[in-house]
């Protein structure tokens, strides 16, 4: 049977980029010449390794129960010989292999290696970084410390989100009719909230009941092994911990036996060093151990592992489910991102998109693990601020693109400016805990006085700068030319 | 592309065969996962969570709180379904009550879990309004006192009532109200007998 049309594109476009499949770099091996960023490979391979291997040797001492674990990990930590070293090495090569993922990943997009049916090489990277995030946070419990506890807590918590979904729609269902009432325009619908149950509205709400199947909370329970933390969450976080690394583990070595590739292609003089250095940070900072878990009293300050810092800043500015939202929305677009760069350009400063994306993502995850970690945050008043600076980045990656893609017609950049500032300060005046254009838009609050009304003299001085920035640009290219 | 009538036609029949053949996969691997849930054909499977049901009631004295705002923090055993070889464990919640001023001065409560609607956290009743103000970011009116949670700041003001009752997001990003405890005054008793579900202990 001959496969319909639509599906051999699917398999061919699989096929295509199945046969550039690399996992660490060994394809690129001439590359590490000119470019020394291509041997975060190895690198990647070795660091993995290395945790696996000390891993192992930790098994051999370690109980996963809740009465046991952090009574083990004691033991390790200070009676066993070299155990301290063992758990320190577990723990820095652990964070070594999330830091080459992330620049690896940065690499990638910068050096443009996705291009050419080699996106599958992005997502390859992409889910060993997500091993490791994942990893981490599993392997954290198993201390059983309160830092595990809570942030296991706090990451079991958020898909619960998942079920208000439906009930945010009806939602904003209140909000359009209740706001179409009060302009007079005639409707049927009665304007009563909610809450209360009116017209159209409790139907939403009734339809959220049905297509609402508590898909969060039985995610919740399945990652939990019940309905609270407790000894099946150890055992699954465990198991877990195990398995995804050992099933990488077979496949990359499955796949390495069967293509006769090398795995580890810089000199072993350099893999050494890299080795010594995660040593030597065990040795320095040993990992530390935290109190041990007590449900009852939540440590303050509490702070996640260094790489959920920015996400967990993030959690505290934005309300809960559009914060849910975004946190899928980022592994989204480093997936589908450069499925929509098909130019066959490579040098990064010519693919402006790209770029001032990478530069938003590095300066966004900088600033705020920054701000968690002096401990600014003021719920109030940061929010413009912030929003403000992601308008300047995007802005300027706009400007550049259209320098890119329209030569200097300046009427073009006008109108594509005054498009994005226009769709922006729709989005960005909204009621900051929720994000409904309409509420924002029409209040009371759109000119008062505030943060959120200051903005708007910043806007102004912006898009005037904008203006300025454009005109005298293309007078002074108009002139270059001529001369 | 080309895309003809009869590969119309093969490619509407395979979505229910591919969705037919992975329904049967599925549902096995979610029961295993969690085998508390019921068949895929009795639509069983994602309606039923496992709630946590209350070992035993609390009570306390009217006279324990003597004037307005006094408050006591208590620990609230709740039974929850595990899945190993145990079957349950029990839990306690930290819960708070606290006596909030009426306009004849009769005493009233509230009975709030201390698990935070937002991610989880314990949070705390703060009667110092230079605390709240300076390390929440809200600024109580005068006399009034509220709740507020360490790890994003959410603060709740038991004098206002959302939707889910008593206890309304003044501040912060939590979505609700805090979980309430049922109780009912028996003269000069107040019995605490059980928790609003949701959230994780």
């Amino acid at each position: 049977m001959e496969l319909p049309s639509i599906f051999k594109a699917v398999k061919k476009s699989v096929m295509d980029r199945l046969k550039n499949v690399d996992f660490f770099d060994e394809n690129f091996v001439d590359k590490q010449v000119d470019n020394v960023w291509y041997k975060l490979g190895p690198i990647q391979w070795l660091t993995w390794i290395v945790t696996i291997v000390t891993g192992a040797i930790l098994v051999a001492f370690y109980v996963p129960t809740s009465e046991q674990a952090y009574d083990t990990i004691i033991v390790i930590q200070e009676h066993i010989p070299f155990g301290g070293l063992m758990r320190g090495m577990h723990k820095y090569g652990a964070d070594a292999f999330i830091i080459a993922c992330t620049l690896k990943m940065y690499r990638m997009f910068i050096c443009a290696d996705y291009k050419g049916n080699r996106e599958l090489n992005l997502w390859i990277c992409f889910f060993l970084l997500l091993l490791g995030f994942y990893s981490g946070l599993s392997g954290y419990l198993l201390i059983w410390n309160q830092r595990a506890f809570w942030a296991t807590k706090v990451f079991a918590t958020f898909p619960g989100y998942m079920d208000q979904f439906g009930l945010n729609l009806a939602f904003l269902g209140e909000t359009v009719v209740n706001k179409l009432i009060e302009w007079g325009v005639p409707t049927s619908l009665p304007a009563i909230p909610v809450s209360e149950g009116g017209g159209i509205l409790l139907d939403m709400k009734l339809l959220n009941q049905y297509i609402n199947f508590n898909m969060g909370m039985v995610t919740q329970q399945i990652l939990l092994g019940g309905s609270a933390i407790g000894q099946a969450t150890i055992t699954r976080f465990y198991s877990m911990h195990l398995a995804l690394s050992t099933i990488g583990l077979i496949v990359v070595e499955l796949y390495f036996y069967s293509n006769k590739k090398k795995r580890f292609n810089i000199p072993w003089s350099e893999g050494f060093l890299i080795i010594f250095m995660i040593a030597a940070a065990a040795i320095i900072f040993p990992a530390e151990m935290g109190a041990r878990a007590n449900p009852a009293v939540t440590p303050l300050p509490i702070l996640s592992d260094w790489y959920f810092l920015a996400l967990y800043q993030m959690y505290k500015y934005i309300e809960p489910v559009l914060a849910t939202f975004i946190t899928m929305l980022i592994p989204a677009t480093v997936l589908f991102l450069p499925f929509f760069d098909r130019s066959k350009e490579k040098s990064i400063t010519k693919r402006p998109i790209i770029m001032w994306t990478a530069i938003m993502g590095a300066i966004s995850a900088i600033a705020f693990s920054v701000l968690i970690i002096l401990n600014i945050a003021n719920i109030n008043t940061d929010p413009p601020y912030w929003v403000a600076g992601t308008t300047i980045l995007i802005a300027i990656g706009i400007y550049f693109s259209q320098k890119q893609y329209a030569g200097i017609n300046r009427w073009r950049l006008l109108s594509v400016h005054v498009l994005f500032l226009a769709l922006y300060l729709m989005r960005v005046h909204t009621v900051p805990y929720f994000g409904l254009p309409l509420e924002g838009m029409l209040g009371d609050g759109f000119f008062a006085d505030g943060p959120w009304g200051r903005m708007w003299v910043f806007y102004g001085g912006f898009a005037a700068l904008h203006i300025l920035t454009m005109l005298w640009e293309s007078k002074f290219l108009a002139n270059k030319e001529a001369k | 592309m080309k895309f003809e009538r009869r590969e119309f036609i093969k490619t509407l029949l395979a979505i229910p065969v591919i969705g037919g053949i992975s329904a049967l996969f599925i549902s096995p691997f979610v029961r295993f996962l969690k085998p508390s849930s019921g068949p895929l054909a009795t639509a069983e499977i994602f309606k039923q969570p496992d709630k946590p049901s209350p070992v035993r009631e609390i009570s306390f004295g009217v006279s324990d709180f003597p004037e307005n705002w006094s408050f006591k923090y208590f620990m609230f055993q709740e039974s929850n379904r595990e899945y190993t070889s145990v079957g349950e464990q029990i839990k306690t919640i930290p819960g708070v009550i606290v006596r909030t001023p009426t306009s004849d001065g009769s005493p009233d409560f509230v009975v709030f879990s201390r698990v935070c609607p937002h991610l989880g956290c314990v949070f705390n009743f703060v009667p110092i309004e230079e605390e709240v103000a300076k390390g929440y970011n809200y600024a109580p009116p005068p006399g009034q006192k509220v709740f507020a949670c360490p790890c994003h700041l959410s603060v709740y003001d038991p004098m206002q009532t959302d939707t889910k009752g008593r206890g309304k997001v003044v501040s912060g990003p939590a979505p609700r109200s805090p979980f309430k405890f049922n109780f009912v005054r028996n003269g000069d008793r107040i019995l605490v007998s059980s928790l609003e579900s949701g959230g994780i202990s």
